[in-house]
């Protein structure tokens, strides 16, 4: 008896020494995705040349972003990109020097989040881009929360940006001594606000609202209008923004196989623009670490009271552009790709890095105003531990 | 457009006071990370594209467009 009493203490002491204690995890990796990105666009609606002119843009972006799990509780998420374009219509700033036909812009983001109490998240995130004109920076806050189920979630985002404008007039304005832009300041505070729920086993359905005021110089300052009377003049804005979005997703998953994504979102804001979008986008799992994806997407938009087509505007209208972007139109979008990501990889290097998944798409993208773009994206997906 | 907002409204009022009620077992397919509603990070890439040439943003779940994006 004191024999097997023994053993069995050996036994429990061995079992405690090779099983794991309660609260040990098995290490999860870090996540670093390299993307990649070629833009191309063209069109005849420059904003610079007051709604007239070549829109022909190329650009070339490059993004890493990490996720670092810091503990069991606590994730960092790091990311920074680079990109250089280069801009038929920025090259018209002035008529004397092609500095501005190309520009480099670096951004950098952190985000910080902890789930220390159960079900609750919280999170601080900062951020910010620089170019030769402009240069951002951001802090913001989250907080989430998930019912015990996990059936639905609730987040909440405030956010501000800090932005500064270096202004550089069109060559016409330079010498006229005029700047009616009061700051080269703009500020925007964002309130987000997500609501997810699980419908059933196989669909989930989100809402998303985040409205954002903006204030201080919004209006593009290099932007030309040309008037009734062909006299060159800037653009002008008003100096307050309020932008309000509603957007829905619902998400549903048939055997795993085929996973329709459809997407409706309204937006108004003050500056008499009203829009609907809506998306659609199957991805067809052909294996388990194969997917196909494709997607429509489907925008129409009412232009802004501001918006003046060339030539058109009286010089003593306090607001006015010849931005296209803010013009009345409809755009549509078809995207393909492909994803490949096998349960154990593409490729281990030793023991610390292996090639998690690649994928690609191709988009392209055309606007009832007559500018079209195409892009292509690849992801490159490494896990190291 | 208000008849739209007005069916959304609706809609999302119904859906928010359903109720389910699904077990570990259950959740397999809505694990799927193409099941997670907010965008990738290929994603971001198209919306900030989209906000850059289109007059609205936001509502997307994508909120990392720093920059004038005036080019």
């Amino acid at each position: 008896m004191r024999l097997l009493l023994t053993g069995l203490m050996i036994g429990c002491a061995l079992a405690a020494n090779t099983q794991p204690a309660a609260n040990d995890t098995v290490r999860e990796p870090i996540d670093v995705r390299f993307l990649f990105h070629y833009y191309e666009q063209d069109g005849s609606h420059s904003a610079v040349t007051g709604g007239t002119g070549s829109e022909k843009l190329e650009d070339r972006n490059t993004r890493i972003v990490i996720n670092i799990p810091v503990d069991s509780t606590a994730r960092l998420k790091l990311s920074g990109g680079w990109n250089y374009y280069t801009s038929a219509s920025s090259d018209k700033i002035s008529s004397i020097s092609s500095a501005s036909s190309e520009d480099h812009r670096v951004e950098a983001e952190m985000m910080y989040t902890s789930t220390k109490v159960k079900h609750v998240q919280k999170g601080l995130l900062m951020s910010g881009s620089s170019e030769t004109d402009y240069m951002s920076s951001s802090l913001g806050i989250l907080w989430g929360r998930e019912n015990t189920e996990l059936t639905r979630g609730l987040d909440l985002m405030l956010r501000a940006w800090f932005d500064k404008w270096m202004i550089v007039l069109p060559d016409e304005l330079r010498d006229s001594g005029w700047n009616h832009f009061g700051t080269d300041k703009r500020r925007a505070i964002l309130l987000g606000l997500s609501y997810r729920h699980e419908l059933s086993a196989r669909s989930v359905i989100s809402a998303t609202v985040d409205p954002l005021v903006q204030w201080g110089l919004l209006s593009t300052p290099f932007h030309r209008v040309i008037s009734a009377d062909s006299v060159v003049i800037a653009e002008l804005l008003p100096s307050h923004r309020i932008r309000v979005p509603i957007g829905v997703r619902f998400y549903h998953n048939y055997r795993g196989t085929l996973i329709t994504k459809l997407f409706l979102r309204l937006y108004a804001d003050n500056f008499g623009i009203r829009s609907v979008t809506a998306s659609a986008e199957p991805v067809i799992r052909v294996a388990r670490s194969f997917k196909f994806i494709s997607a429509y997407r489907f925008y129409a938009q009412q232009a802004s009271d501001y918006f003046f087509p060339t030539g058109v505007v009286i010089g003593s209208e306090p607001f006015r552009t010849s931005d296209y972007d803010l013009s009345e139109f409809r755009s549509h979008r078809t995207s393909v790709g492909i994803g490949i990501e096998p349960l154990r990889g593409l490729a281990r290097f030793g023991s610390k890095l292996l090639l998690s998944g690649i994928s690609a798409s191709y988009s392209r993208y055309w606007r009832s105003d007559g500018l079209h773009a195409w892009w292509v994206s690849a992801e490159v997906k490494w896990l190291m531990w | 457009m208000k008849r739209l907002v007005k069916i959304v409204m609706l809609a999302l009022l119904l859906i928010a006071t359903g109720c389910t009620t699904l077990n570990h077992w259950d959740r397999t397919l809505l694990r799927d990370p193409e099941m997670q509603p907010a965008p990738t990070p290929m994603d971001k890439y198209s919306i900030g594209i989209e906000t850059y040439r289109e007059g609205s943003s936001g509502g997307t779940g994508s909120h990392n467009n720093t920059g004038c994006g005036c080019y």
